[in-house]
């Protein structure tokens, strides 16, 4: 595999934002070709910065960028944006309302200046874009006269249309409603399997960054802190924030009790001191840890089982009171105590609590993640 | 009360529109058109469009708008591309001397060109006459519409920047990333999308070329190079033998063709297509372009045209009012300073009366136009009825109108109707009003539909009456559009001359028309006195409104 997009040690501050920490801190990674690679992370840590930093709309401070071969950003050179091969859709679409749908479309195709398009390739291009998204009828509409989910189809057409090497997506989806959302979701990902355009892909929201992606990147604070697949990211969070941030989570603070001897899968047995009891937790970090030292330990709700009857024969499991069911539909999410702490458990549907009910609650030692501190 | 108010407007803007056309077609061969003895008559109307000499006024109308708008535009879109686009130092200091001169009124500035540019002492022909030994005759078409641009920048200027500010960068943005190079996107999306903006602007500050009579009055005059607004005018107030009114409301009628022509043409290319409905989204600030090596070079070009266009003309009104005599500059001229005309101008009781009028005018019109207007806006605004449109309409006329157009009008409407204000300060009260009602309307319409509904709502549930959720509740929340449209009314109708020169008699004289006639009568001296003082009072004025609001980006 060759890589498409390289970046290295990406610094930026804004001029106009004074004393205030970078945008972007020092920001390294890798996107292989064909890729759906994902920047992940919360309002502010310097997402959108770190994609218009590709996209040549902002000149970092520092660092190095390399589109295919080509070095766009480096000490020495910098590439204009318009000299890029690339697509790039805004998160509030930036479709120009002066235009009608054809003509937003065919404007990059209209910017080409080494190999000019005829009308008519033009036009054959324009429409086998719009057909793909399923605008065709809407040709000679103005953009203005769209619904919100029509203008992203577009801006997504227009970006796509002179087939860029790099697609760059800014929040695409967020200003839609959720169930325009979910649709949308999934028709990104079936064109973008179908160009096999290397994409970026910058996003608040988990479900899109698992669902979506080959590889997803975690930024905080204009660093990246952790990156990987999307199960590992789900199931082995490095940190607390990582852990809360591709998902719902239960995070319970205890110290170690005892470590084990390391098992032939490469775990180790961690036996930790919680608020509800001794908690048996399968660690396969490489962590060193020692007895007495804080730790925290991150389960999903959904891998916590419940049990009306108490079955002493296994590891782990706790007696608790049910405070409240929330029924969703696919899946009832309880609120349980046990002593001190409140877990949340998800539960299928047919597994029946009602409130106040004494529910005994079992954590799989295999789904237990242990962070230090 | 609503009612009353739109009763007001219905008589303030009907009225005269009536009399005016009426008066274009009766005639009356020993008195006023309208007056008993009149007959039906179409001479006026043949006169006027059937006169090569009324096509020759036509054209130089024409030639002095078109050419001072696209000047006065070249101006303000260099500035304000320079000012929000780019990184041109003391941006901030730049802004405010572009707009500064909004407190400076336009006879004024035509005073202070003439004094810099007549083609026998003027200040700067003296100079390019000693080295160049060429003059600039500023008694012609291109001087009249060099003065008039440089006179309608400030506004331009305001109203350019502020489109060009609250655009949405990411379009650009957009456009960069399909491979557009900068002069690209702005030809081909910037431009397009200041478009609606730049056309509403455009027309605004044509119809202000073409009513105005300051600069056509002080240097269109000398050199008999007549427009329309000073053939209405001419007509009206001869300087010898008897008015036209007639005549004068024929030419008229004809300014009112010329001023509501594009306006309409506008209105139906882009008010009601759609075409340009703003879209909703979060708007990213637009980054500003690195001038390089241009920096210091176009700052001094910009910081140049400050001087020629602000500094120098207050100079030289300054150093007029110091002279005996207006000769230019000179040694000569500087051993005979004096304070002569500033000792003298005191004499007599028009300059007191002007002072007293001027102020009174300010405060009295402001102060009824807004409240007027706050009333009609509030019922534009909220009102369910299907008849709002016509309201609307009758609230945005006066906008549509030239000014030397009402001021014929309200002239020709109490000449015939036998109330006692035909030469008072009042008559002057009356036409401003109708002047700026649609200004206050606009400010007010604004302001009042930021106004939530519920807020009214929530206060007659509580049980309050109509009248005190307006004192309560609405005047409250809507008193800083207000006060800043009362400030800019106040100072629009100080700095106005058209209407006071118009309904002019000895009793209602006002600073500007004053001036005017100090100047017209000779007397440069007393002419520059009083302009330096107006001018302390308008820039002052200014000051406080620019100040107060900080971001007054209206009209
Ligand atoms: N044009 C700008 N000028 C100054 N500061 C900015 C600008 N754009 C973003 N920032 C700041 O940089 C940080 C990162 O912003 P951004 O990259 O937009 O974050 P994200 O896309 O992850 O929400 C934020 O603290 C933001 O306030
Ligand atoms: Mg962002």
């Amino acid at each position: 595999m060759t890589t498409a997009i390289e970046v290295r040690n990406l610094h930026h501050r804004y001029a106009s934002a004074g004393d205030h920490p970078p945008a972007v801190g020092d920001v390294s990674f890798d996107v292989e070709e064909n890729q759906f690679f994902t920047l992940l992370g919360p309002s502010g840590c310097g997402k959108t910065t770190t994609l218009r930093c590709i996209a040549g709309l902002e000149k970092p401070d520092g660092g190095q960028i390399k589109l295919r071969d080509v070095v766009v950003v480096s000490p020495r050179a910098f590439v204009p944006t318009h000299r890029r091969d690339i697509g790039m859709v805004f998160q509030d679409y930036a479709v120009w309302p002066h235009m009608t749908v054809f003509e937003n479309v065919a404007f990059p195709l209209r910017m080409q200046s080494r190999r000019r398009l005829r009308t008519g390739a033009i036009r054959d291009k324009v429409m086998a874009m719009l057909e793909l998204i399923g605008m065709a009828q809407f040709e000679k509409r103005r953009a203005t006269q769209l619904s919100g989910g029509q203008q992203q189809r577009l801006s997504l057409a227009r970006a796509l249309v002179r087939e860029p090497e790099v697609l760059l997506l800014d929040e695409p989806l967020s200003s839609l409603d959720a169930r325009l959302r979910a649709q949308m979701r999934t028709e990104l990902r079936r064109i973008q399997r179908r160009l096999k355009v290397t994409t970026v892909f910058v996003t608040h929201d988990q479900i899109e960054a698992l669902s979506l992606s080959n590889e997803i990147a975690v930024m905080q604070d204009g660093n990246i802190v952790q990156q990987g697949r999307p199960r590992d990211l789900y199931f082995r969070p490095r940190s607390e924030f990582v852990g809360n941030l591709v998902g719902a989570a239960n995070v319970i603070a205890g110290a170690i009790d005892s470590v084990g001897d390391v098992n032939e899968n490469g775990e180790r047995r961690l036996k930790i001191q919680t608020e509800m009891g001794i908690l048996v937790c399968d660690d396969t970090s490489d962590q060193v840890w020692t007895t007495g030292a804080s730790c925290s330990v991150l389960i999903r709700p959904e891998s916590i089982l419940m049990h009306h009857s108490d079955t002493a024969d296994r590891e782990n499991v706790f007696a608790g009171r049910v405070d409240l069911g929330l029924f969703i539909g696919e899946s009832v999410e309880h609120e349980v105590a046990v002593g001190p702490i409140e877990l949340k458990v998800k539960v299928p549907t047919s597994v029946r609590f009602r409130r106040e009910d004494k529910a005994y609650i079992e954590i799989p030692s295999a789904n237990c993640v242990v962070f230090e501190g | 009360m609503a009612i009353i108010a739109v009763g007001i407007l219905a008589y303030l803007v009907a009225g005269p529109l009536f009399i005016l056309l009426t008066s274009a077609v009766r005639k009356n061969d020993f008195g006023l058109p309208l007056s008993e003895g009149s007959y039906w008559t179409m001479e006026n109307v043949r006169t006027v469009f059937l006169s090569s000499e009324t096509y020759r006024v036509l054209g130089s109308t024409l030639i002095f708008a078109l050419g001072s708008l696209l000047l006065a535009f070249v101006i303000s879109l260099s500035f304000a591309w320079l000012i929000e686009r780019t990184n041109i130092p003391f941006r901030n200091w730049l802004f405010v001397l572009v707009v500064a001169p909004s407190g400076i009124p336009l006879l004024i500035t035509a005073i202070s060109w003439s004094l810099l540019l007549n083609p026998t002492n003027g200040v700067i022909n003296q100079v390019l006459e000693g080295t160049l030994h060429i003059t600039f005759n500023a008694y012609s078409l291109p001087g009249m519409i060099l003065v008039q641009a440089f006179g309608m920048v400030p506004l331009t200027f305001l109203l350019v920047t502020g489109s060009l500010r609250s655009m949405n960068g990411v379009l650009e943005d957009a456009a960069e990333t399909s491979g557009a190079s900068r002069l690209r996107i702005i030809r081909r999306i910037t431009l397009p999308l200041l478009t609606p903006a730049l056309l509403g602007a455009l027309i605004y500050e044509f119809v202000n070329s073409v009513e105005s009579v300051d600069v056509p009055l002080v240097l269109g005059l000398p050199s008999k190079i007549p427009v329309l607004s000073t053939t209405i005018y001419n007509n009206a107030h001869p300087p010898d033998g008897l008015p036209d009114y007639g005549l004068s409301g024929t030419y008229g009628f004809f300014l009112l063709l010329l001023a509501l022509g594009p306006l309409i043409a506008y209105d139906r290319a882009i008010g009601s297509s759609g075409k340009y409905a703003t879209m909703t989204g979060r708007v990213r600030r637009p980054k500003r372009v690195d001038l390089g090596r241009w920096r210091v070079p176009l700052f001094i070009v910009a910081m140049g045209y400050v001087v020629v266009s602000f500094i120098l003309p207050l100079l030289i009104l300054i150093w007029a009012s110091l002279q005996p005599y207006y000769s230019g500059v000179s040694m000569a001229a500087l051993k005979r300073t004096t304070l002569h005309g500033w000792t003298t101008v005191w004499g007599g009781a028009s300059v007191p009366l002007a002072i007293k009028n001027t102020l009174l005018l300010g405060v009295v019109v402001s102060i009824l136009t807004m409240c007027l207007s706050v009333l009609i806006a509030w019922v534009i605004v909220r009102a369910r009825s299907r008849f709002v449109w016509i309201l609307d309409l009758l609230a945005f006329m006066p906008h549509a109108i030239p000014g030397v157009v009402i001021g014929l009008s309200v002239l020709l409407l109490y000449l015939l109707v036998p109330l006692p204000i035909y030469g008072s300060i009042w008559i002057i009260v009356i036409a401003q009003v109708t002047l700026y009602v649609s200004l206050g309307t606009r400010l007010m319409g604004a302001a009042i539909a930021q106004l939530q509904v519920v807020m009214e709502e929530a206060a007659a549930a509580s049980g309050a009456p109509m009248r005190r959720i307006w004192f309560r509740v609405i005047f409250p929340l809507i008193r800083p559009s207000f006060v800043n449209g009362a400030l800019l009314v106040l100072m629009a109708s100080m700095q106005n001359l058209t209407l006071p020169l118009m309904l002019s008699s000895p009793g209602n004289v006002v600073l500007s028309s004053l001036i005017w006639d100090r100047w017209d009568y000779g007397l440069p001296d007393q002419a520059a006195v009083l302009s330096v003082v107006m001018v302390a009072i308008t820039v002052t004025f200014a000051a406080v409104l620019r100040g107060g609001s900080g971001k007054s980006d209206v009209v």
